[in-house]
Parts: C-alpha cells; structure tokens; sequence
C-alpha cells in the first residue's frame, strides 16, 4: 500500500484526536474566543488531511493537481492568523514606537516559507499545483509573522501573549513542517516525506494541550 | 429538456413568491424569501458549473470534488453577507436565513438531479438526497453566516474568521461529494448529519432554558 495513505491517515488521526480534545475543552459558550479559534484551525487541518485520505482511498489524484484538501492548512493558519491578529494582538501592540524592533524582527518569520515556496516553484509540480501552494505560502507566511511576534514581544502589562509562547512556537514549527512537505512532496523525496509527517502529527497533536496550558496560566 | 432547471425554477419558486406576500409575519417572509433565493443561487450556480466543465475537459469528477464546492459556496454567502452589510448582523438572524438558502439550494438540486436520474431514482435515494444534500448545503452556509456575523462588530474577524469558516465550508462540500461519487455513499448521508445533530441538541438544551424565564 501506498506510503502517503499511510502517513495521510496518521496525520488524520492525530488532528483528530487534538480537535475532539479542544472541541470539548473550548468550543462551548463563555470559552475564549482566541482558543475557540486555534481548536477550529486544527478542525480544519483535520478535515483537510480526511478530505486529501478520502481521495486517495477514492483512487482519485492527489499529486500533481490542485484539490480541496490542500485548503486545510490554509484554513488552519487563516484561524490561527484571525487568533492572533484579530484577538491578542491590538493587546499587547498599540502601535507605540518602542515595539517598531520586534514588529521588523516579526518579519523574519515571512522568509522561511517564502523561501520554502521558491524552491517548490523550481521543482517539476505542475503550474495548478504551484498556484495553490502559493496560498498555503502566504497564509503560512502571514500566520507566522505573528507567532514570531507574539513571541518576542515583551507583554508586561496582560501577560496573555506571554502565556501562549509556547503555542506560538509550535504553531511556528507547524507552518515550517507544512512548507517543508510541500517541497519533498514535489521532489518526490520519500523519506525526508516521511519524517516530516511524524513531526507534522507530534506537533499537531501538542497544539491544543498547549494552548489549555496557556489559557490555564493566564486565567490563574 | 435543455431548459429543465429554469422550468424546475420557476415551478417551485413562483408558488413561493405568491405566498411571500400573504404572509403576515416578518419573519417567516425573511426565512421563506431566503429558500427561494437558495433555489435562484441554484440556478446561477447550476449555469456557472457547466461554464467551468468547459473549462475543466469536462471532468466531472474533477469539478465536482475540487472546484465547484468553492463556486457554490462563495455564491451562497453572498446574499448572507448582503442581509448582512445591509439589514442585520443579530448572529441568530443569519444563522437561520443561511440554513434557509442552503436548504433552498438543495431543493432545486434535487430536483435537477431527480429530473436527470428519473428512471433510477427510489425512495432510499429521495431520503439520502433530501436529508444528506439538504443538511450539507444548509450546515456549509451556515459556517460562512457565523463569520459573516461579525461584519460590523469586529471588522479584523469578519475579514479572516469569514475566509477561514468559508475554506471549512468547501472542504465540508468536497467531502460530501467524494463520497457520494465512492462506494461509502452511506457515509456521505450521515456526516451531514453529524453536523445537524449536535446542533440541534444545542439550540433545544438552550430553548429549555430560556423557557422558564418566559414563564415568569
């Protein structure tokens, strides 16, 4: 059997098991909204990955082609971004001159995936497919501006910002891994396929207890 | 028999528009007046599918699965985010005109669909198709409504929270038309439902509790 069925379904489980597990703990009145929104970006990675597994089960083309289970991811990081940018950030960021350091050095955190990108645009993928990744890059790109941000900032007045590093840093990790796989995809490279997979799942799966042990702290 | 959707169209909805005028509560034209412009988004959506056949080699399976989920979903939030922009962002309000359209929408497909498929059709496939095609494009444009809701209250969610609930949507659609084209068909009537189900129990359990304080 196909390794991508594999790893695809792997990848299901895992989004699957962190969704029900924040889909309990947030997706009910009076929760935080920022939370509520992280648990429904893996809800998006999840049904993305079943949409891609159900193709393939299917025996319908998942390489080479665009096809709705890439929109997954940019679900997922259009709610992580919508978390950030909509919720937290007019919070701890209130356009005071003193944070303009940490808004450049936030921009760090586009170069990785657009770097990412570019070498994909060089690999053999067909022109459908480079175009779709294309908007996985800039919602992976965007997200990650401000987990970089969110990261840095120095939040003495809430604290909130302050609790979720380690979301942020994980939510980080994620985009990379995502753009890291569209490359060894279109490379046709296995096994560096392969891990990266198992690393998507772990931080998958770590995503939402992280984000509890922030909301946790914040609410203490 | 090439103009069988406009026929189906103005079968069903002309009944409709007659009543809309006789009907004395707000309300219940706002929710009716939805259903019959889910069955006109059909029709527009209905015109525009074969436009993108053209375009795609006429692949039906590719357009199905891929690409028209993102074009029917994108039409039907459109009248959502009007009401909206327009009259009013009361989150209960869009929730039901959106469920409303969606079900307007797979009304007239059905119907199409029923018309196309007369002498395979059954009474197991009626009931597949009215609940899992109604409950699918009913749930999906209720995904966009939730987002649409913030339109005025909170500008930076509208804009991203509407993209990402509105990216759920399609990927939902796709689904639900992959595996009505695969050998889990029976699959593809019960995730509608796993979606209604919940739901239900959520608005009944807060009806329950809202009761009391009307009897007071």
């Amino acid at each position: 059997m196909n390794y991508l069925l594999f790893t695809e379904l792997a990848m299901t489980a895992a989004a699957a098991v962190s969704f029900v597990y924040g889909a309990v703990k947030y997706l009910r009145p009076h929760k935080p909204l920022y939370a509520s929104m992280i648990v429904l970006g893996v809800g998006c990675i999840m049904i993305g990955r079943a949409h891609t597994l159900l193709r393939m089960i299917s025996g319908l083309d998942t390489l080479n082609l665009f096809h709705v289970g890439m929109l997954g991811t940019v679900g997922a990081f259009a709610f992580f971004f919508s978390a950030n940018f909509g919720q937290i950030d007019s919070i701890v960021d209130g356009g005071e001159k003193e944070l303009l350091k940490y808004r450049i050095i936030a921009l760090s955190g586009l170069v990785i995936p657009a770097v990412l990108y570019v070498t994909e645009l060089m690999s053999p993928d067909k022109r459908a497919e480079k175009i779709a990744n294309g908007f996985v890059a800039v919602a992976v790109a965007a997200s990650s501006y401000f987990h970089v941000k969110h990261l840095l900032i120095p939040d003495i007045d809430y604290g909130i910002v302050r609790c979720q590093r380690g979301y942020n840093a994980l939510a980080l990790i994620y985009g990379i891994l995502c753009m890291i796989e569209i490359n060894t995809k279109a490379y046709g490279m296995i096994v560096p396929d392969i891990i990266v997979s198992v690393l998507e799942c772990a931080v998958t799966l770590m995503i939402v207890p992280m984000v509890h042990r922030g909301v946790l702290k914040w609410s203490r | 028999m090439e103009q069988m959707s406009e026929i189906l169209f103005i079968c069903m909805s002309l009944p409709m528009i007659l009543i809309l005028f006789v009907l004395p509560d707000k309300k219940s034209r706002l929710f009716l007046g939805y259903l019959i412009i889910g069955t006109l988004i059909c029709l527009i959506a209905g015109a525009l599918n074969i436009f993108l056949l053209g375009l795609f080699d006429n692949d039906v399976n590719y357009v199905t699965t891929a690409i028209t989920p993102i074009s029917e979903e994108l039409l039907k939030a459109i009248p959502v985010l009007y009401f909206a922009l327009v009259f009013s962002d009361d989150r209960e309000t869009l929730l039901s005109i959106s469920f409303s359209l969606g079900i307007g929408f797979a009304i007239l497909e059905n119907a199409v669909i029923l018309v196309q498929n007369i002498s395979s059709v059954s009474i197991i496939w009626a009931l597949a198709r009215a609940i899992g095609t109604a409950l699918m494009h009913g749930a999906c444009t209720a995904f966009s409504g939730i987002g649409i809701s913030y339109v005025h209250k909170r500008r930076k969610l509208f804009f991203c929270g509407t993209f990402a609930l509105l990216i759920a949507a399609v990927i939902t659609h796709a689904t639900f038309n992959v595996l009505v084209q695969s050998h889990f068909r029976v699959a593809a009537f019960i995730l509608p439902s796993l979606l209604y189900i919940p739901f239900i129990i959520r608005e009944f359990i807060k009806r329950r509790k809202k009761a009391p304080a009307h009897k007071k």
